[in-house]
């Protein structure tokens, strides 16, 4: 579904990520952990042309991301991106923010993509926020609108980056129920994260980047419970 | 001396009709005007060739040379490429020029000061450079930056008045007139004062009670 | 009659420029020090004499500059029957009427962006109120108010061509002048918008390189002396 093979990004002279070879299969859920700089936020950006790629290839539901030729909208409309700072549109109602990409870049009748986005807000719990404003909202209703926004464009693939590191602890958990809901229904996710308790129990796989490469990956089990490197021990005994 | 209001009154209806021309040539300058200005943050701000430094100087000339000289340069310079407009065409055509390159700075200021996270969001849905702009940007740029396209108006309907200059029929020009008529030059230029006085007043009351229904979702955001 | 355009007519509009320079630098002086003065008012404990400098702010930027240099034209003979002012003196009183009531938005608006922490400081070592703004106020504020005075001081460069209506030749003036010996006002007139230009745009460069210098930046949108909004509430 995903494959990136030897990815390269620099910005300047500054070699961010150096050499990722990566696969991510169908219906399966990444977590990827690594120090602040890694390149975490970086690599995810990658995959849906955010970033401008230096070398290596990505593809992704094999669209060449990495080929300029692509039309990289195509790729975007089936890759559903997730922020750290939702990054909700401030002057659209909630229903508003939801409809806005199916209408516009998919061309979906108003009513229809008004019909899906309710059920959509009603699936993260927030039927009875439809018409408020992203302002009137609190970090994790704002969070769960970000996620029904992505969704709405029937994405394949899921990336999320770090999406409950802006909110208070006591809300962390209603977004992280709505992305394991997610995952239990099967959608391919990458999740940049740094709770554990989640990836554990949720992801896959886990991978551990340090200073733009893959140091680790495994089963989340092994990679938090035995890990094989020294750098992802000592990650792992600052942020446990 | 003694002040005598009372000679003014048969003019009353004239002043009205000179007024309402001010005000629209000030709402066409604006409207016009400001799109234009948009246009010009756009090639200013983008990437085609030449669009850029052609922008730039446009907005500088225009903002650093009087709104006179270029009423001048318009009505009695074009005549001269064979270009005829009456009064209130070029007194329009100079207020609107003059204007988009104020709206320009003005609109730079406001997509600057959008967070770059919503146009990120924008393109991680799939929409195109154009869309991002109309459907993402436009509006938290536009609320930046309400307060100073307002006062823009405000300084535009007063600037309006320079048009009279060249005869344009509007409020200034009518108050010329009276007061050649009537030498009540005290009272007549009081009323005009007072007229202007009232109308920006409003303006910009109206300009609050406006944001606040048109940006309801939100306070300004400063970058 | 006509003739073409030649050194002569780029001499008159030299000397045109030379008088709008003098008219800007004598109005904006005298606007300055009287700014100031209402700008004090504008931020004292008095209540008389804030609603003074506020009705004072807010009429002059209520109403066009034309109506100003009209009532000092034909208003100053009214009044003093006896008093022959020149052409120069009613523009520098027309234009100095107008710069008070923008150097008083500026100087209130500076004055008010001292940090409140100075005044408390100032307070806590028993300095007077004079004192206070002599030593620690004012030399702040002073700083502050550079980058919008110099916006405005390009301002009232455009804005003094104005003045053209009552007859005084300064650069604007200067050029219909020419434009009517010459018949040829493109020529004209973009030369004298040249002269604006040259001289706004010098007067700009000045303005940054002292943003550059001290690092006193003005606000984002108040950089072409475009007054905060008008404010009617808070009189
Ligand atoms: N647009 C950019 N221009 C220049 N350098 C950048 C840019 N974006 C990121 N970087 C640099 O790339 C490196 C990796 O950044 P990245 O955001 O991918 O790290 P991260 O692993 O997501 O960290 P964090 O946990 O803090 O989010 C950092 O050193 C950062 O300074
Ligand atoms: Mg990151």
């Amino acid at each position: 579904m995903i494959v990136v093979k030897d990815l390269h990004k620099k910005f300047g002279s500054n070699e961010v990520l150096r050499g990722i070879d990566c696969e991510v299969a169908e219906k399966e859920v990444v977590c990827l952990i690594g120090p602040s700089g890694s390149g975490k936020s970086t690599f995810l950006r990658c995959l849906n042309g955010l970033e401008t790629i230096t070398s290596g290839t990505v593809s992704v539901n094999s669209h060449m991301v990495s080929d300029s030729r692509t039309d990289i909208n195509v790729v975007r409309r089936q890759v559903g991106m997730v922020f750290q700072h939702f990054n909700l549109f401030p002057h659209l109602r909630v229903v508003d923010n939801v409809t806005l990409a199916p209408t516009k870049v998919s061309r979906v009748p108003r009513e229809q993509a008004r019909q899906k986005a309710l059920a959509l807000l009603d699936k993260v719990g927030l039927a009875d926020k439809t018409h408020a404003y992203p302002g009137s909202l609190s970090g994790g209703q704002q969070q769960r609108v970000a996620i029904a926004r992505a969704l709405a464009m029937d994405p394949t693939v899921m990336l999320f980056d770090e999406p409950t590191s802006a909110l208070d602890p006591e809300i962390v958990g209603e977004v992280l129920t709505v992305m394991q809901t997610l995952a239990r229904e099967g959608m391919t996710m990458v999740v940049v994260t740094h709770e554990m308790g989640f990836a554990r129990e949720v992801a896959d796989r886990a991978i551990f980047m340090d200073g733009g490469v893959v140091v680790e990956e495994g089963p989340p089990a092994q990679v938090f419970g035995a890990p094989r490197h020294e750098r992802t021990s000592n990650f792992l005994s600052k942020v446990l | 001396m003694t002040f005598y209001f009372g000679d003014l009154l048969p003019f009353s209806s004239q002043l009205a009709a000179a007024l309402w021309v001010s005000i629209y040539i000030t709402l066409i300058a604006m409207a016009v005007g400001s799109g234009f200005g948009v246009l010009l943050y756009l090639g200013k701000a983008g990437t085609l060739p030449v669009v850029p430094q052609v922008s730039s100087a446009y907005i500088e000339v225009f903002r650093n040379t009087p709104l006179l000289v270029q009423l001048y340069l318009i009505y009695f310079g074009l005549p001269e490429l064979g270009v005829n407009l009456n009064p209130t065409w070029a007194g329009i055509v100079a207020l609107t020029l003059n204007n988009a390159a104020y709206t320009a700075e003005i609109y730079r200021a406001g997509f600057e000061s959008v967070p770059g996270g919503l146009v990120e969001a924008g393109r991680a849905l799939g929409m195109r450079g154009s869309q991002v702009f109309r459907h993402v940007v436009f509006m938290p740029a536009t609320r930046n930056v309400f307060p100073a396209l307002t006062n823009q108006f405000i300084l535009l309907f007063l600037a309006s008045s320079i048009a009279s200059i060249i005869g344009l029929p509007e409020l200034m020009n009518s108050i010329l007139n009276i007061n050649s008529e009537t030498y009540r030059t005290f009272e007549i230029l009081a009323v005009g004062g007072l007229l202007y006085f009232v109308v920006s007043g409003v303006f910009a009351l109206g300009s609050k009670a406006m944001e606040s229904y048109l940006f309801r979702w939100g306070v300004r955001s400063r970058a | 009659m006509l003739r073409s355009f030649g050194w002569q007519d780029l001499e008159a509009l030299l000397r045109g420029a030379l008088w709008t320079l003098a008219l800007c630098v004598t109005s904006g002086i005298l606007g300055t020090v009287l700014g100031l003065a209402l700008g004090l008012a504008a931020t004292s404990p008095s209540r008389v004499a804030r609603w003074v400098a506020y009705v004072y702010v807010y009429v002059v930027r209520g109403i066009p500059l034309l109506i100003i240099v009209f009532f000092a034209y034909f208003g100053i003979p009214l009044v003093f029957p006896g008093v022959a002012l020149s052409a120069f003196a009613t523009a520098v009183i027309a234009l100095t009427v107008f710069s008070v009531a923008y150097m008083t938005e500026i100087f209130r608006g500076s004055i008010n962006a001292v940090p409140q922490g100075q005044l408390e400081a100032a307070e806590a070592l028993g300095l007077s109120y004079a004192l206070k703004y002599r030593y620690v106020v004012l030399p702040q504020a002073m700083r502050i108010a550079v980058p919008p005075g110099i916006g405005f001081l390009i301002a009232l460069i455009k804005d003094s061509s104005l003045v053209t209506v009552i007859g005084f030749v300064e650069l604007t003036h200067a050029g219909t002048i020419v434009s009517n010996l010459t018949a040829n006002p493109i020529l004209t007139y973009s030369v004298v918008a040249a002269f604006y230009f040259v001289i706004c745009y010098a007067v700009s460069r000045l303005g940054r390189w002292y943003e550059r210098r001290t690092g006193v930046r003005s606000e984002p949108l108040g950089t072409d002396a475009q007054p905060a909004t008008l404010q009617l509430e808070g009189v």
